[in-house]
């Protein structure tokens, strides 16, 4: 399912495919992927929609790097011993090809829409060069690693050798000029009916592979300037909608020995790009590539890059002095507002958490009884043993807290379950504070740009100046996850077959949602609680495909220790459902225990086998929701 | 005596209006009462300010502050004029009167009709802060003022016969009474350098908007009031208007005066780009060619804010240079590049060629135009940026 690549993306005011390399560079904050990204090597850059995979290849371009100030951008610059060449992907220009491409036989098509993206490739290519020699940054603190001297004599000697090799007439003979009569060649394809009425430069584009095309330019280049140690790295972005032959071309690539390039892809989690890597000549994670997953894994590592990321957006704010610690203390089921962080003084007798074990206790008989069987005492919660401290005080105390912030006493005998308080929204003990934005955004750096931009100028609003209240902020994460919801929703259902009842994203997420709730807010009390799901064999392929895109948007992340983080099949892999959810759901924002998806659906939507994919018949034709033109 | 530069800040027809929330389309992007998510061209203006470092010497408004008279638009338009002022450190704000901030179809007056009745009750005072100088502007339809050394300003009210007799509505006028008044108070001043006329109307006809149909708008008397201008002052003029919502660019018959028009600030128009320009005038009163300028502009949209951006056809817009006064003709220019490029690599920046051949920059569109089709045939080609700026020029090896 591709479609979700066509809707306007969530946040999409922070998204970095819009801004120019001087923008990228003052906005970025690197976190420990870009030092990995940056490393000599072939790279596979792997995540979700808004993860930064777009920023950060961005930020190897040479203008980005010469316009980084400070000394993270010395160090890098001191690092990179290449030049980028970043090739950027848009869904609708793939949709343009297309297009264009209608009236070519199947065969034939393929081979257009390589040629465009060739010609696509060559004009990010002379882009490079343009950075590298004349288009600087207003402040350039870039040196030998981000520029080159091209007199003019070389440029106009280097562009003429490579219109004449590309057979592309060139009206003025300079860089610009080239990249120029790039663009217009491309404007110039139309709606061709065959190969044959291509212009003398697409065609010989047709029958040409990226490494031909970048070995051209090397080489043109290296023959005018001299510097025959240069190396480039080929930054391709969103790998999934380039046509499938180039695809093919760059995986075989990583396992290149030609010293002049590096490769490094962006992909997201799981499409067919991932099927082709393990095809194509076998190449291997560690030892061909690094692969680089852009989700947090460490807490630390992440709430360190929040950090940052919130330094940066308070930087021309009144905010800019304060810790967001001040602006938003620190969450109620983190260290809370109390001095004790941990140790057994936490479970005081008067601290907030003895008094949450307590008020379960008394309101909830399944708590009460779970507390009685593993014998522990919450009158004595602080000199429990250390191994029940352990097993069962500390683990539980956030899921107490979190049940005790949504229940109230029955109103009949104290043997019935607890009930339900009715509350206007998400309560906000439980979601405000520093750590549940940092908790909440997964660290992805979309959604924590566009969430702490708005904390930041609603404090910035506020006449007291005080921090903004929990209410503030849960109201600002509600909102969020309210509209990341609205945005899955948007995104279309593959066609079903007529009378087969289909499941939209939307649908899927809130079934598991539904689910979870239960969990941890159904009558009777669990210690562990399923909060996610692993994807068994008896799920069916539509489904399947469900998990695939709602990886991909961003909407799941995986949560179990496989060190493969792309995958073809989520069949075997377990997920959650992303934190930023959280609030309209009812969910505490941690892992929880897994269970098989098919079981977990089938108690929430019935026959599964209903939804299932039906054969298709012959002469069917093929549903253009799954298939276009970059699909063999 | 020296050749001075002077910087001018022209915008006009901004069409300010107070928004009624019913529905019906806006006439322009300027509500009087912006919400968060409403387009705020100001707003956009200060940032382009801020990003590009500009200033200027004096803010020119052509008039039409506000749409159909509404008071509200106009008080909260001529507020942001005067934080313009600020914002480009101009030393002053030099703004008339459009057909539309008169009330001169009587809209809503209970049976207290005063056409420029609300104008006059506005603080900061419009037209000037003088209140001499105001209710003279208001009481003979013209103002002198003298903004800066060696610079006059002849501010004219051409809508101030509207709500007269029933056509008056359909054009600008100038009173032949006008004329002889505005004669007599420059006859008895000392000779500025450069004397400009600030009005809304266009003085003079203008070719091919209305396709083969006359244009009925323009100033009534406009002719005789520019002959009248030109022959009683040895300096030359600057004539800048406002109205059509295109941009203008012609010669008077005085050789050394020009007439400027701006485009349309903020009205919502099809095909038109909303424009604020930056005349950087170069006035030279003892000199060959007395009055020269460059143009700047900026075209606005709503997710772009300002930006150059280049233009297809006249009626768009100014492109993002031009100017006026250049001394050589298009073929003259053309042998000057040519040779130019000829003599260097296969390619020059255009900063080198204007360095070369200044007077570049003070050609008409009408004749860079022209030149770019010459050169063209010698295969000489020009290569603009993305903000349609010339930046390159050369020819194939």
């Amino acid at each position: 399912m591709r479609n979700e690549a066509s809707i306007s993306p969530f946040f999409g005011a922070y998204n970095a495919r819009h801004i120019n390399a001087e923008e990228v560079a003052h906005q970025f904050v690197p976190s420990s992927k870009f030092w990995e990204l940056i490393a000599l090597r072939n790279t596979l850059l792997i995540g979700p929609r808004g993860s930064g995979k777009t920023h950060l290849l961005k930020m190897l371009q040479p203008k980005a790097l010469a316009a980084w100030k400070g000394d993270e951008g010395e160090t890098a610059r001191s690092k990179v011993d290449y030049w980028s060449v970043f090739t950027p992907a848009d869904i609708n220009w793939k949709t343009q090809v297309e297009n264009r491409a209608q009236g070519l036989s199947s065969e034939d098509q393929i081979q257009f829409s390589n040629a465009v993206f060739l010609s696509h490739f060559r004009e990010a290519y002379i882009a490079c060069l343009i950075q590298l020699t004349r288009d600087r940054p207003s402040v350039d603190f870039g040196g030998k690693s981000t520029r080159v001297e091209l007199p003019r004599e070389k440029e106009v000697a280097l562009c003429v050798a490579l219109a004449e090799t590309w057979r592309l007439p060139l009206r003025v003979p300079s860089l610009d000029g080239l990249k120029l009569a790039l663009v217009e060649e491309l404007v110039r394809v139309g709606v061709p009916k065959t190969l044959t009425s291509l212009s003398p430069y697409m065609s010989r584009l047709t029958s040409m592979t990226v490494m031909d095309v970048a070995r051209e330019v090397s080489e043109n280049f290296v023959n005018i300037t001299g510097l025959y140690g240069a190396r480039w790295a080929l930054c391709f972005d969103e790998l999934e909608i380039a046509p499938i032959s180039i695809q093919k071309n760059l995986f075989s690539y990583l396992r290149s020995t030609d010293q002049r390039f590096v490769f490094k892809l962006a992909i997201s989690p799981s499409n067919d790009a991932s099927a082709l890597l393990n095809q194509v000549g076998n190449a291997s994670s560690g030892n061909d590539f690094d692969a680089i997953p852009l989700w947090f894994v460490d807490q630390g590592e992440r709430e360190i890059f929040c950090s940052r990321l919130w330094e940066k957006h308070a930087a021309d704010t009144h905010a800019a002095t304060l810790s967001p610690i001040v602006l938003l203390q620190r969450s109620r089921f983190q260290f809370a507002n109390e001095e004790i962080s941990h140790g057994r003084r936490r479970y005081q007798e008067t601290s907030p958490w003895v008094k949450d074990f307590q008020y379960l206790e008394r309101i909830d008989r399944s708590f009460a009884e779970f507390l009685k069987r593993r014998d522990v005492s919450t009158a004595a919660l602080s000199t429990a043993s250390r191994e029940k401290m352990n097993a069962v005080v500390r683990k539980v105390a956030p899921l107490v807290g979190f049940r005790a912030t949504y229940f109230t006493s029955p109103k009949s005998s104290v043997a019935s379950p607890p009930v339900r308080r009715k509350l206007k929204g998400p309560p906000p003990e439980v979601f405000s504070g520093w750590d549940a934005v940092c908790t909440a955004t997964e660290g992805n750096p979309r959604w924590f740009g566009g969430i702490a931009s708005r904390l930041i100028l609603k404090w910035t609003q506020s006449p007291s100046g005080r921090a903004l209240t929990r209410e503030q902020q849960t109201h600002e994460l509600q909102a969020a996850a309210r509209k990341f919801l609205a945005w899955i929703n948007a995104i279309p259902i593959e066609n079903a077959q007529r009378g087969t009842p289909s499941l939209s994203l939307h649908d899927f997420i809130s079934a598991l949602a539904r689910y979870f709730e239960q969990e941890i807010l159904g009558p009777v009390f669990k210690a562990d609680p399923v909060l996610s799901f692993t994807v068994d064999e008896g799920t069916p392929e539509s489904i399947r495909r469900l998990v695939i895109t709602a990886l991909n948007i961003g909407a799941i992340v995986i949560v179990d220790d496989d060190v493969v983080n792309f995958m073809t099949s989520p069949v075997g892999r377990t997920f959650r459902l992303v934190h930023l959810l959280a609030p309209v759901f009812n969910l505490p924002m941690r892992k929880g225990k897994a269970r098989n998806l098919s079981g977990i659906l089938s108690k929430q939507l019935g026959n599964l086998d209903s939804r299932a994919p039906t054969s298709k018949r012959p002469g069917e034709p093929v549903d253009h929701n799954q298939m276009g033109l970059f699909n063999e | 005596m020296a050749k001075r530069q002077i910087r001018l800040a022209l915008l006009s027809d901004l069409h300010a209006f107070q928004s009624s929330g019913n529905g019906k389309g806006a006439p322009s992007f300027l509500p009087a009462n912006p919400g968060v998510s409403d387009p705020d061209p100001f707003g956009d203006l200060d940032k382009l300010i801020e990003r590009e470092n500009l200033h200027a010497n004096l803010v020119m408004c052509g008039g039409d502050i506000s749409d159909k008279a509404d008071f509200r638009g106009f008080q909260y338009a001529w507020l942001k004029l005067h934080a313009l002022k600020q914002k480009l450190n101009a030393k002053e704000l030099v703004s008339t009167c459009g057909n539309h901030d008169l009330n001169s179809r009587l809209i809503d007056i209970d049976e207290d009709p005063d056409p420029k009745g609300a104008l006059q009750t506005l603080s900061p005072r419009f037209p000037f802060d003088d209140e001499k100088l105001t209710d003279r502007f208001w009481s003979r339809n013209f103002a002198l003022i003298d903004p800066l050394p060696g610079v006059c300003v002849v501010v004219l009210n051409t809508s101030a016969y509207h709500g007269g007799m029933e056509h008056e509505l359909e054009h600008g006028r100038v009173s032949e009474r006008t004329i002889t008044a505005i004669k007599r108070d420059l006859q008895g001043r000392r000779p500025a350098d450069l004397n400009i006329l600030l009005c809304h109307h266009h003085p003079r006809p203008l070719r091919g908007v209305w396709g083969n149909a006359p244009d009925p708008e323009f100033m009534k008397k406009g002719g005789e009031l520019l002959s009248a201008l030109t022959q009683c002052t040895a300096s030359p003029w600057l004539i800048l208007h406002g109205h059509r919502h295109i941009p203008n660019l012609e010669h008077t018959l005085d050789p050394y005066s020009i007439v400027v028009g701006a485009s349309s600030f903020s009205s919502q128009m099809q095909g038109r780009f909303n424009q604020f320009h930056l005349l950087e005038i170069e006035v030279d009163p003892t000199g060959d060619v007395p009055l020269k300028g460059a143009v700047e502009t900026w075209s606005w949209n709503m997710t772009g804010g300002w930006q150059q951006r280049p233009i297809s056809n006249d009626d768009e817009g100014f492109p993002p240079l031009c100017g006026f006064g250049s001394t050589l003709p298009p073929r003259a220019m053309v042998e000057k590049i040519e040779s130019i490029v000829n003599s260097g690599p296969a390619y020059m920046e255009w900063t080198e060629v204007l360095e070369s051949v200044p007077d570049i920059r003070f050609t008409t569109p009408a004749h860079f135009r022209q030149i770019e089709q010459l050169l063209g045939d010698k295969q000489i080609h020009l290569h603009r940026d993305k903000e349609g700026r010339v930046v390159q020029v050369g020819k194939p090896q």
